[in-house]
């Protein structure tokens, strides 16, 4: 192999590559990036086995080939050298960089010894706006269990029918879904892992580009965006059939604004200092009052008007969860809808067709 | 995967160990599985996309290969990343016990519902370590336990508690799993019986189903009255698989049963051997001070003041059961709310003269009949005769009804006691006494004053 390439493009796949690249592997391959050219462009690829990314960049190609490097010294030399164009001049197992006044020979691995990324089959292909769905996304990330014990929670159920995108999440604790209206004739239902979406939301901010595609295979998934591909396994199982959960009517409207709402539940976060993060939610006319209290630490009462309509009611809830979810929502104004003191409680913007709906589980005591 | 199956892929991937590296080996074919073998074509499982690729591209040949030398018919061979009989290789999501569930999850608590759960469960907080009373019988259980309950998975793996009924082992596996649970809220813990055990696993098999996830993904397993596992082999060797998967991780195990292992009828032999490898600690029924301790620190949860000698009658006369030990003290307070009387020594002995007695006194058959002739004014011959009047009817059946109820008989005994009858007959007896008794309150009556009657023995 033989290639020029800027340095400011090679500098920019190593970052993106190497966010995938683990040391701690059993299998010393995958500490590596994988170098090859491709006609006239070069590509570097990494892989977790659980993931895979590939990036482009442009490039000067005379001679073909391909090699894979430690992404750890590959990214420490690209991110402190300070030339224009780097020559990249390869063999089986050694790379050599050349600038005008560096020459540098990195010790790699035989690039047969990289894993191939995966070839999709039976795939479904759609386009969105990466802006409206990285907002989307990250509205139901909010909700999303952490927790890799149980896959199916630890994904975000993505899924097209009827013109209409429905993303969804949850810990079973709380939910987040948010709808937007789609057209396409496909129709699509499946699970992404937790770590896939966060890689594209990252993907999507360094690669600033207008529109993504998805293609979505039997058991695949890969989103290309800009220069780069994200290639993942789906989630396999069946989501949870939420919609039960997320109540029809409520007995108790309260509108409130939303920065206000903020500050009050971060001051009474100061004092839920249990595991359970827990305030009490009180509403009465056109006031809610907060109150949060921890034997040893003190207590707090905070008021804010609110409009109500319905009854007056009182819940406990996971202060956490609330500033979570309100540092997402959309709106000015939003409405938290109670029914009951156990039922779940329902937080949405206050915007006439309000596609997101965000549902937390009371305390209960 | 079935045996078959089994044996076939075992045999490829001793061959693809010796020929690839061991990190290359444990990468790729970890977890893959010979999902289908008919006619001349192989399905392999692998776990995702990108090991799928890559045996393809790269193993492909040696599989075909070492699949052919055990079945030379094998022309194609496929992979696949979906689990065969249309399940997923995730277990269906539903099953998962709440109170694990609760247990895992980094921001929750006791008091957080979940969507799931919506509504029941609650760990049983009644039982922890505070609330237990060490006597000399069960101070090595106890220590043990709480050894274990601090640092679960490295001392004592597994512990296997053992006693008679009665003595503390429920508590003591559910203080571990309370006290675990309040150190590490993030700990997967799972509490079962193991009827539940067996019936999950009976219940998975009905239905096809993937049995292993619920109790190999914990990280302390605690199982109650394990002497149930005896005789059921099937179920036995599940447990096997399960005790091995967990102990070689390092995740507590910890059992009870009536009786220790090498007692334990039935017991496949490698299970035995698996029971005694931690810790096996006995718990023996209380000493007469830790009776009375026990009744003190019961009559404290209910905030009452006992009297030294009140708890020191009861105690003398319950000796081995702490259940029965409790109830009795739960029956004097009882007594004391209802009429109003202070809990002293009289009441003590009066509510518990009979329930002491019968613990106490033999009174065999042919007492039980003589006196409950004379009570209803019947010759004892009638009773055990053949006649079949009312009069002589009914007593002959309450009489069969304490026997059965106070003496505990057999019902073939009582038969022969009462000169040879069935003893479908007596069952029909004990049963009409029974029924008719709880809702007639003179003859509930009649068959207390007889009780009182032999009592007095």
């Amino acid at each position: 192999m033989k290639v020029a390439v800027k340095v400011k493009y090679l500098l920019k796949a190593v970052n993106i590559c190497s966010r995938l690249v683990s040391n701690r592997s059993s299998l010393e391959v995958l500490g590596n990036i994988l170098i090859e050219t491709d006609k006239n462009i070069l590509k570097l690829s990494s892989t977790n086995l659980d993931l895979a990314i590939t990036t482009k960049l442009g490039a000067k190609v005379e001679k073909e080939g391909k090699i894979a490097i430690p992404a750890r010294l590959l990214g420490e030399l690209v991110n402190s050298i300070s030339e224009d164009t780097l020559q990249l001049i390869a063999d089986d197992t050694n790379l050599t960089i050349k600038g005008s006044g560096i020459v540098s020979r990195l010790n790699g691995v035989a690039a047969s010894e990289f894993p191939t990324l995966p070839k999709l089959a039976n795939t479904k292909s759609i386009k969105f706006d990466s802006a409206s769905l990285k907002n989307n996304l990250e509205k139901v990330l909010a909700s999303v269990s952490i927790d890799e014990s149980r896959p199916v929670l630890a994904g975000i159920y993505f899924s097209i029918n009827n013109n209409q995108l429905v993303l969804a999440g949850t810990d079973s604790y709380r939910l987040s879904e948010v709808k937007s209206a789609y057209q396409t004739s496909e129709s699509i239902n499946c699970i992404i892992p937790v770590r896939t979406v966060s890689e594209l939301l990252r993907l999507i901010s360094s690669e600033d580009v207008e529109g993504i595609e998805i293609i979505i295979g039997e058991s695949e998934i890969s989103f290309i965006v800009g220069d780069s591909q994200l290639i993942s396994q789906l989630t396999e199982g069946k989501y949870p059939d939420y919609k039960k959960i997320i109540p029809e009517t409520t007995t108790t409207t309260i509108e409130c604004d939303k920065d206000k709402l903020i500050e009050a539940v971060k001051v009474s976060s100061v004092f839920a200092r249990e595991s359970s993060h827990g305030i009490a939610l009180k509403v009465v006319k056109d006031e809610l009052t907060i109150d949060a209290q921890t034997s040893d630490v003190g207590e707090n009462t905070i008021k804010i008007t609110v409009k109500k309509t319905g009854k007056d009611a009182s819940i406990n809830i996971n202060a956490k969860y609330i500033t979570d979810i309100l540092s997402v929502i959309d709106g000015k104004t939003i409405t938290i809808g109670i029914n009951d003191k156990l039922d779940p409680l329902a937080l949405s913007p206050k915007i006439k067709d309000a596609n997101e709906v965000h549902i937390i589980m009371p305390l209960r005591s | 995967m079935d045996a078959k199956l089994q044996t076939v892929w075992g045999s490829v991937l001793g061959e693809l160990e010796i020929v690839l590296s061991q990190a290359n080996f444990q990468t790729w074919l970890k977890g893959t599985e010979l999902a289908e073998l008919e006619g001349d074509k192989a399905v392999i499982y692998v776990p995702n996309i990108f090991t799928r690729q890559w045996i393809q591209d790269k193993y492909h040949l040696q599989i075909l290969d070492a699949i052919r030398k055990v079945d030379a018919g094998i022309k194609t061979v496929e992979y696949t990343t979906k689990k065969q009989s249309g399940q997923p290789a995730v277990e269906a999501d539903n099953s998962i016990n709440p109170a694990l569930e609760a247990a895992s999850k980094k921001y929750s608590s006791p008091a957080q519902s979940s969507i799931e759960s919506y509504g029941d469960f609650k760990p049983n907080q009644k039982y922890k370590f505070d609330n237990f009373i060490i006597g000399s019988g069960n101070k090595l259980a106890f220590s043990a336990a709480q050894l274990v309950s601090e640092k679960p998975g490295e001392m004592y793996n597994p512990l296997f508690l053992y006693g008679p009924p009665g003595v503390g082992k429920t508590h003591l596996l559910w203080a571990i799993s309370n006290e675990i649970h309040a150190r590490q809220p993030n700990c997967k813990i799972l509490y079962s019986t193991s009827e539940e055990f067996i019936n999950t696993f009976l219940t998975a098999i009905r239905k096809g189903e993937k049995f292993t996830d619920k109790y190999r993904k914990v990280d302390v397993l605690l199982i109650d009255d394990m002497q149930f596992i005896a005789g059921k082999i099937k179920t036995q060797e599940e447990f096997f698989h399960t005790f091995n998967t967990l102990h070689q991780y390092n995740k507590q195990i910890v059992l009870c049963s009536d009786r220790p292992p090498k007692d334990i009828p039935t017991l496949e032999e490698r299970l035995r051997s698996r029971f005694e490898w931690g810790m096996v600690a006995d718990i023996q029924p209380p000493d007469f001070e830790t009776r009375v301790a026990i009744l003190m620190n019961k009559a404290n949860s209910h905030s009452l003041e006992l009297d030294m000698d009140v708890a020191e009658f009861v105690a003398t006369h319950i000796d081995n059961n702490i259940r029965e030990l409790e109830g009795a003290l739960t029956k004097v307070i009882a007594h004391s709310r209802l009429h109003g009387q202070p809990i002293d020594l009289p009441l003590a002995q009066e509510v518990l003269g009979m329930y002491i007695s019968q613990t106490q006194v033999k009174v065999n058959p042919k007492i039980v009949l003589q006196k409950t002739a004379d009570y209803f004014e019947i010759s004892y011959n009638d009773i055990v005769g053949v006649k079949r009047s009312r009069e002589i009817v009914v007593p002959r059946q309450i009489a069969m009804f304490i026997m059965r109820e106070e003496l505990s008989l057999s019902f073939p005994r009582i038969a022969k006691s009462l000169g040879g009858k069935d003893h479908t007959t007596i069952m029909h007896g004990v049963n009409k006494i029974r029924t008719q008794s709880a809702r007639d309150s003179v003859m509930s009556q009649d068959i207390q004053s007889i009780k009182k009657i032999l009592v007095g023995q």
